[in-house]
């Protein structure tokens, strides 16, 4: 049986002491009926009923009053709880510095950091405009406290902590009057101009791989470039075929700035992932916001 | 941050993760997959806006905040648990778990008449009791973990956050071992040359106050003895000597091996006095034991006048 939620016992003690549902649901800022089937689902609970409903409001059956002692103690230990919480927060101002890459700025900061403003309103959130050589450079002078992007490449002197995130899928993207079919094939489309978007240093190369894989040539001309916008433009002005995160390619396609091609050969993905130096391990603010990124990545899958 | 966000199940996240010394040992002991009970603490922490554990060199360890929130997520759950209990009580159903702390005065002379009447209303109570002494018994009763003490109580010195009942005044006795030296003693006065053991009741008290009070230096007190059993089971088998009532003593097993000489001064009296904390959220059953508890007083002081 699932537990008897803490907020109904506060319910059953602010009806108590506002005698009326009406009221209770105001002090409560929940809608009457929100507060109505609260009071139905905890007298399932206890297994009789707490109130005896009047014309002009509610009051305790003899056994809502043997129980409400229960309701009014576990009140008054959260409101105890909440107070020490509060003060707690108020004596420590605190900070996260983080290092996103695109995909992970669009697919989990956007929640991420919403649920951080509200579990942890005190703490300020510094965005940093790094990539992946960089990243090292900032860990090593401690600027930032955890970066978020692609797996970086494997040196066992950076010591990291890598924890996988998410596999962003990669796309093929051309512009909408491109002269290609939908499902063009890799050897017709190796022919024109390709831009990579994603990391430069030292990651895979995952168009040769994929290619290669295809028993296709490579093309010739390829530009790789880390931002999203140079792609797009790329794509979209200079006729380039491109090889892009599908959450960045997203917002252009419903813009009808760009067509997305559906390729049969799998397409590589790439996995991003979140993480930080070993020796450095996270202060309260970067765990919040860690706890953030991971919650908002468990909402994204369910 | 928002503590009135915070579920139960992740309170008790914590609590069990902290208790058994690590994620894996929790998810264990709570019947749940490691990832589950590992999101129940990430989002009690989301809740209150800070996290509560962090790997440190030796594992799992609490950070500050951890530590602070412990404490009452332990007395929030415990409070959870007692509501579930006493809505089961008020359905009708005759299981209770009691625990209570008493000192040797109460739990021989009062416990065992109450207790018939908390078994008769539920007959599958579980009833713990153990050794009260004051001060400690406070923080168990703060926390939620004793429902109720009785016990001697200073009580110019309980704090506001307790409400003290007086059960039971009985005299304190000098007492002895049955075949001590100076068993013929008749006055204090003939006993100042022992060695005392202070124990509960006279613990640091009533023993100088009673030489004083007959105008006598403060005895040598070489044994502090919170149990007052223990000082009486030292008592037997040495030649020092204690204060104790004569209703304990004659309840204990070790009654032939004491003696209580009739002195003629003026002894001090012990008060046993049933302790609550005053935010307190009894149980049907354990307003039944309190209530017995208060009626057995009741006769006893009658039967005494």
């Amino acid at each position: 049986m699932e537990e008897m939620p803490l907020q109904h016992l506060l319910a059953l003690s602010v009806i108590h002491d506002s005698g009326s549902i009406t009221e209770a649901a105001q002090r409560l800022r929940l809608s009457q009926p929100a507060l109505t089937r609260a009071l139905r689902q905890l007298e399932t609970h206890v297994g009789f009923t707490l109130f005896e409903r009047h014309a002009r409001g509610v009051t305790l059956t003899p056994s809502g009053q043997a129980f409400l002692a229960h309701a009014q103690l576990v009140q008054s230990l959260t409101q105890q709880t909440s107070e020490a919480v509060r003060q707690w927060h108020r004596q420590r101002p605190r900070e996260v510095r983080i290092a996103a890459a695109d995909v992970p700025m669009v697919e989990l900061l956007p929640s991420a950091l919403a649920l951080l403003r509200h579990s942890a309103p005190d703490v300020r959130v510094r965005l940093m405009d790094a990539t992946a050589p960089e990243i090292m450079a900032c860990f090593r002078e401690g600027l930032i406290d955890l970066a978020l992007g692609p797996v970086p490449p494997h040196d066992p002197s950076d010591r990291l902590r890598i924890e996988p995130l998410m596999d962003a899928e990669l796309v093929v993207a051309v512009a909408p009057n491109t002269m290609v079919s939908d499902n063009a094939t890799l050897s017709c489309l190796r022919h024109l101009g390709w831009v990579v978007q994603g990391p430069l240093d030292g990651l895979p190369d995952p168009l040769g791989d994929w290619f290669a894989r295809a028993g296709v040539e490579a093309p010739r001309r390829i530009l790789s470039c880390e931002s999203a916008s140079t792609a797009l433009q790329f794509i979209t002005a200079e006729g380039f075929v491109g090889l892009l995160p599908e959450p960045l390619a997203r917002p252009a396609q419903l813009r009808g700035q760009i067509r997305v091609l559906s390729i049969n050969d799998t397409l590589p993905s790439r996995r991003m992932a979140l993480f930080y130096p070993q020796t450095r391990p996270l202060d309260d603010a970067a765990r919040m916001l860690y706890s953030a990124v991971r919650l908002a990545l468990h909402h994204a899958r369910t | 941050m928002h503590a009135l966000e915070m579920r139960v199940g992740q309170l008790r996240a914590l609590v069990v993760v902290v208790a058994e010394g690590g994620v894996s040992a929790g998810a264990r002991r709570l019947g749940v997959a490691q990832p589950t009970l590992t999101r129940a603490i990430q989002q009690l922490e989301m809740a209150l806006g800070s996290p509560v554990l962090a790997r440190g060199p030796g594992g799992l360890e609490l950070t500050d905040f951890g530590r602070l929130l412990l404490p009452h997520a332990q007395r929030l759950l415990r409070a959870h648990e007692k509501a579930q209990e006493a809505a089961s009580q008020l359905r009708g159903e005759p299981h209770a778990q009691l625990h209570i702390a008493a000192s040797a005065l109460p739990r021989l002379l009062l416990l065992p008449a109450a207790s018939r009447a908390l078994w008769a209303a539920y007959p599958e109570a579980q009833l713990q009791v153990s050794e009260a002494a004051y001060p400690h018994v406070l923080q168990r009763l703060d926390s939620g973990a004793l429902d109720m003490a009785m016990c001697p109580v200073p009580l110019s010195q309980l704090p506001q956050a307790y409400e003290a009942r007086e059960l039971l005044t009985v005299e304190l006795a000098v007492t002895m071992r049955a075949d001590h030296p100076l068993r013929r003693a008749r006055s204090l006065a003939d006993l100042a040359s022992c060695e005392w053991i202070a124990a509960g009741p006279s613990f640091g008290q009533g023993l100088p106050e009673a030489f004083a009070r007959n105008g006598l230096p403060a005895p040598s007190c070489p044994v502090h003895c919170e149990s007052l059993e223990h000082a009486l089971r030292l008592v037997g088998h040495t030649t020092m000597l204690t204060l104790a009532p004569a209703e304990v003593v004659r309840q204990l097993p070790l009654a032939d091996s004491l003696f209580q000489p009739p002195l003629r001064d003026q002894m001090p009296a012990l008060t046993i006095v049933l302790l609550l904390p005053r935010r307190r959220a009894l149980s049907p059953a354990a307003q039944t034991l309190l209530a017995a508890l208060e009626q057995t007083a009741r006769l006893m002081r009658e039967a005494m006048r």
